[in-house]
């Protein structure tokens, strides 16, 4: 009887991620990027962009959603279907790394289930006066978050790190 | 009517033809279930409609071999059966006006209701023929044309199938011709070969058209017809499937055309690298 329901079961599952984060911190870059494999310069996002990666067994659907202030609202009723999230931060932007802060947590705490996998990727690594991410892993208190948590350093311009940060990801959905 | 060889090879088209539009009639209501949404409505509608046309052209011929002649009953389902066309392009017209043409509400309520009147009219006159009229030669509303030294007879049938006819490459026509534009002008691969799809979908249908006007010219030759019946049945059946996957445009379908993603094929490359360790 097993085997004949196997027969109708789809074997590749299903994952909904969304990718958010403050505006300008390379979000659709880094979705451009998986894409195509190279940098593509890119217009502010209105609204969400959509994008599946078919891989073995695992078909992943990702919602770019815009990062800017009027669209944060919205975040939520994507978020909340999620499987998992990707937070991204501008690594090169100090000026707005307290309200990056804010909308992560904010984010996390009113958001996600607790079985949740968060990706955060500290982007832009290849520009000049980083923030440090020891510092940014303190700051944003991330050994106390209940979810299964990885972060990366990431460049959607030199394509440093993405593969790894996004390989992890799928892995922890693999699993 | 007479039922001979080629009359069997009709079947059996129209058989093949209805085979494809009832399946796709199934796919579109189970689309219908999963996304509850007007346009999923109005598709499924118009391709009820195709199927509703197709199977009325088999149950007459299958009604006539089992009671071994004619009855008011075939007679109906002959006469009536094509009629259905109309209202499944006044439905394909106005699912058309949410996605690819562009018609304001005014004149998308005013051809609706134009196809939709005659067809309740054709409907209504077609009936009544049918049940009034033992001799389908002399019916109650023909009309005879005097041209010189001889008489021609002109049935309202004939009004009625010009109508059709203007009506298919009215909606087709022009479903096809926005739909090639559109795809000239969009970046998106995926919506560039939905909406090309649905072009080829369309010239299908009217190939399929063009054939079945060709049909009563071989009348006489039943080889030509049983050739000019099958190539009519594909053409059908492929416009039909073509303007579904342009339209609905199924997940393995869309997976088939848009390249695969950097992603995938650095993932792909290591998982088999690892399998191959």
């Amino acid at each position: 009887m097993s085997f004949l329901l196997s027969l109708f079961k789809s074997r590749t599952r299903n994952a909904d991620i969304t990718i958010c984060g403050l505006d300008d911190a390379g979000k659709t870059t880094i979705l451009r990027f998986l894409e195509t494999g190279h940098f593509n310069e890119t217009t502010p996002t209105m609204g969400v962009n959509r994008e599946t990666l078919h891989l073995p067994g695992l078909q992943i659907n990702v919602f770019d959603l815009a990062g800017q202030e009027d669209f944060r609202n919205m975040w939520h009723s994507v978020n909340e279907k999620s499987d998992g999230i990707v937070f991204v931060v501008d690594r090169s932007n100090a000026m707005r790394f307290n309200e990056a802060k804010y909308v992560f947590q904010q984010t996390t705490n009113a958001q996600l289930d607790n079985d949740v996998i968060v990706l955060i990727i500290l982007n832009k690594s290849d520009l000049p006066d980083l923030i440090d991410k020891s510092q940014f892993i303190n700051e944003f208190d991330l050994h106390s978050l209940p979810f299964k948590w990885a972060i990366f350093d990431t460049s959607a311009k030199t394509g440093e790190g993405i593969f790894d940060a996004f390989k992890w990801f799928v892995d922890e959905f693999m699993r | 009517m007479a039922l001979d060889t080629a009359s069997y090879f009709i079947l059996i088209s129209s058989g093949i033809n209805l085979g494809f539009s009832a399946v796709l009639v199934i796919f579109l209501i189970f689309n219908f279930i999963r996304k509850k949404t007007i346009g999923t409505a109005m598709l499924l509608t118009a391709y009820t409609f195709f199927s509703l046309t197709s199977a009325a052209s088999i149950i007459y011929r299958l009604l006539y071999i089992a009671q071994g002649g004619d009855s008011a009953l075939i007679e109906q389902l002959a006469s009536l059966g094509p009629l259905l066309l109309l209202p499944a392009f006044a439905y394909l017209y106005v699912f058309a006006c949410r996605h690819i043409l562009k018609d304001s509400e005014i004149m998308r309520t005013y051809i609706f209701a134009l196809i939709v009147a005659f067809f309740g009219i054709a409907t209504a006159v077609v009936a009544y023929d049918n049940f009034n009229v033992s001799d389908h030669l002399n019916r109650v509303f023909t009309t005879k044309v005097f041209v010189t030294n001889s008489i021609y007879t002109i049935s309202y049938i004939h009004f009625i199938q010009i109508f059709q006819i203007v009506v298919s490459i009215y909606v087709t026509g022009r479903i096809g011709w926005r739909a090639w534009r559109l795809a000239r002008k969009s970046d998106q691969p995926v919506r560039k070969r939905g909406l090309q799809t649905i072009g080829i979908g369309v010239l299908l249908y009217l190939l399929g058209g063009m054939l079945s006007a060709f049909d009563s010219t071989v009348s006489g030759i039943p080889a030509l017809m049983i050739v000019v019946a099958v190539l009519r049945a594909l053409a059908f059946a492929a416009a039909y499937i073509g303007m579904y996957l342009g339209w609905v445009m199924p997940n393995w379908y869309r997976k088939m055309i848009r390249k695969r993603s950097w992603f995938e094929i650095q993932y792909k490359s290591l998982a088999k690298g690892a399998e191959n360790v």
